[in-house]
């Protein structure tokens, strides 16, 4: 490893060679003579080395070379070597000069370093202290930027599913950019050209410049950190105007990047014109060419949505119009419906069914209750023939006509008994003297009434033809005949009764006999045949 | 105001629902216009918004460890 450490090697470095008389007297005169004056410790040795090193070469060295074996410790101190096809050298760049490397140091990446070379002691090695580093061919910032890329990219940060949508409507947008910047100017104009009904909330930061990264970086955190504090918030716009490479840096350090990417708030990046692409554009939600173009993406066109609820009220109106055709339609339908013309013929049919099967059944139901009563009345008759007191009812009748027919024998019995001894007896006082006796003289006396009977009749029996005829005489006589209302009329002359009217001249006086007394009139006109026919 | 925003948001998209389900003629006459009158009353709340028409602009300014000190009233500085 240590090329300049061998004893009895030619050293790499020659201090000989070096155009500088020994400023350290004796230093090498042993080692040159061949013959030791003195002899020397390793270290004294070493620090004879560094010196002439120092000497020797100028403070400012420049090497090109490729990096290998790149290691940063806790201390932040950068150790690598750098080498070509045949040789390589030890480096050291410390902290203080290694903060300020844009890009990150990596094996394989071919750079120009630059510093100057001492001798490490402890080692006894010489290295290459490098104050700056830049990669070979290309700019560091590029680098730098390809770098971060790809780490950034690597770890997820550019993930297209991590982008969010942005709102549709916001009413309060954040904007991060220079106070004085055209970004800020352009991008209030836009927003108050389409949709002056948003508020824009100005975090003004410096965009570039040593810093600049941090304040955007910070301006983005506070504003996620204050976002209710502020009323909401709902979108953010990051960036500035176009510049060069340099002057759009802070929107490629990796904390602008970091911070985007925390950011609860979606975040559109809005840096420099059309074919700028920052770091910060990757891991933005939404990459705006420019700030114009950002505010353009982050509001709406009020005048199109103004259009828009317009086309929705009359879609609204016109959809309950149709809602109201349509029911009204049915409506009209129902309504024409025979449920609606005659509600009760329904019912009326079903009520009809009903009674039907209702009388059915009834009648069903009476027939066979019928049959069963029949039956049961059947039995009842049946049982009652053979219930003990039926039975016994008619024992007791047959019992009581047997007595009847007994008391009945023994009354006529004694009846004919009775008879017989009255007949018996009868005889016997027709045969006894005493009543022959009085029989004669009942006879006798019977005798004398039928004879006071028969005289009798016999007068009355006179006196009834007495005045029968009388009666009969009576009736013949012309009294009887006035009596009736007839009379008798004579002339008055000589007494004649007058039997036709011839008999009666004019003039001539006649005389009528009634019942009871007479008239006397005079004859004035006789007409033969004609009265008295 | 965070609800203010959100009322614009779910307005419109409430307002679309409502309008596409009467369009279909899905629901029944008393619901069609209910969501009628709803969907009149949220237009009317979007006009509201919008009609709202002077950009506000706040200018803010980091303060203290905690957040934000908005700096009010602000003059239109882009114009």
């Amino acid at each position: 490893m240590s090329k300049t450490g061998g004893t009895g090697r030619r050293p790499a470095f020659d201090p000989g060679r070096v155009r500088s008389d020994a400023s350290e007297p004796g230093l090498f005169n042993g080692a040159d003579r061949g013959k030791g004056a003195a002899t020397l410790t390793v270290t004294e040795l070493t620090r004879m080395v560094g010196g002439a090193i120092r000497k020797a070469l100028p403070r400012d060295i420049h090497v090109v070379g490729e990096l290998s074996n790149v290691s940063v410790p806790a201390g932040g101190h950068l150790y690598f070597t750098l080498k070509d096809e045949s040789s390589e050298v030890r480096c050291v760049m410390w902290r203080s000069s290694a903060r300020s490397l844009r890009f990150q140091p990596s094996d394989g990446l071919e750079i120009v370093a630059t510093g100057s070379v001492d001798v490490y002691e402890p080692r006894g090695q010489y290295q290459l202290y490098v104050r700056r580093m830049e990669p070979r061919g290309t700019g560091a910032l590029e680098l730098a930027f390809r770098q971060l890329k790809t780490r950034l990219e690597q770890e997820g940060l550019f993930d297209p599913k991590r982008k969010r949508p942005l709102p549709r409507f916001p009413e309060r947008i954040a904007v991060v950019t220079s106070r004085t910047g055209a970004a800020l100017r352009d991008i209030l104009q836009t927003i108050e050209r389409r949709y002056p009904c948003a508020r824009v909330l100005v975090y003004g930061v410096r965009v570039q410049g040593e810093g600049a990264a941090e304040e955007v970086a910070e301006a983005i955190r506070r504003i996620n950190h204050a976002r209710d504090a502020l009323g909401g918030v709902d979108v953010m716009i990051v960036g500035r105007g176009g510049g060069s490479l340099e002057d759009l840096w802070a929107f490629n350090e990796e904390v602008v990047a970091r911070a985007i990417h925390t950011s609860v708030i979606p975040v559109v990046s809005a840096v420099g014109h059309e074919v700028d692409f920052t770091i910060a554009d990757f891991v933005a939600d939404v990459r705006a060419a420019t700030p114009t173009a950002a505010a353009e993406l982050v509001v709406p066109v009020r005048a199109e949505l103004t259009a828009d609820i317009d086309a929705r009220q009359h879609r609204l109106t016109r959809a309950v119009h149709r809602v109201l055709e349509t029911t009204g339609a049915r409506l009209l339908l129902v309504e024409r419906s025979e449920w609606f013309r005659d509600p009760a013929g329904r019912v009326r049919r079903l009520q009809q069914a009903v009674d039907e099967a209702s009388s059915r059944l009834l009648l069903a139901a009476s027939r066979a209750l019928g049959r069963r009563r029949a039956e049961v009345h059947d039995l009842e008759i049946r049982l009652a023939d053979v219930r003990p007191e039926a039975v016994l009812a008619r024992r007791r009748e047959m019992l009581a006509k047997i007595e009847h027919r007994l008391r009945w024998a023994q009354g006529h019995y004694n009846l004919l008994a009775e008879r017989r001894l009255a007949d018996a007896g009868a005889r016997l006082t027709a045969i006894s003297p005493r009543h022959s006796v009085s029989r004669e003289a009942l006879r006798l006396d019977h005798l004398l009434r039928r004879l006071a009977r028969g005289t009798e009749r016999a007068i009355g029996d006179r006196h009834q033809a007495v005045a029968s005829l009388e009666a009969r005489l009576a009736a013949c006589g012309h009294e009887q005949v006035l009596h009736r209302g007839f009379s008798i009329t004579r002339r008055s002359k000589d007494g004649r009764i007058v039997r036709r009217a011839s008999d009666v001249k004019e003039g001539d006086r006649l005389r009528t006999e009634m019942s009871e007394g007479e008239i006397t009139s005079r004859t004035i006109d006789g007409r033969q045949g004609e009265l008295f026919d | 105001m965070a609800k203010h925003r959100m009322a614009f948001e779910k307005a419109m998209a409430r307002l679309e629902e409502i309008v596409v389900s009467i369009e279909q003629g899905e629901i029944g006459l008393e619901d069609s216009i209910k969501r009628f009158e709803e969907g009149m009353s949220l237009i009317r709340q979007c006009r509201t918004v919008l009609a709202d028409a002077e950009m506000k602009i706040q200018h803010l300014q980091a303060s203290g460890a905690e957040g934000i000190e908005s700096v009010e009233p602000s003059e239109n500085a882009g114009t």
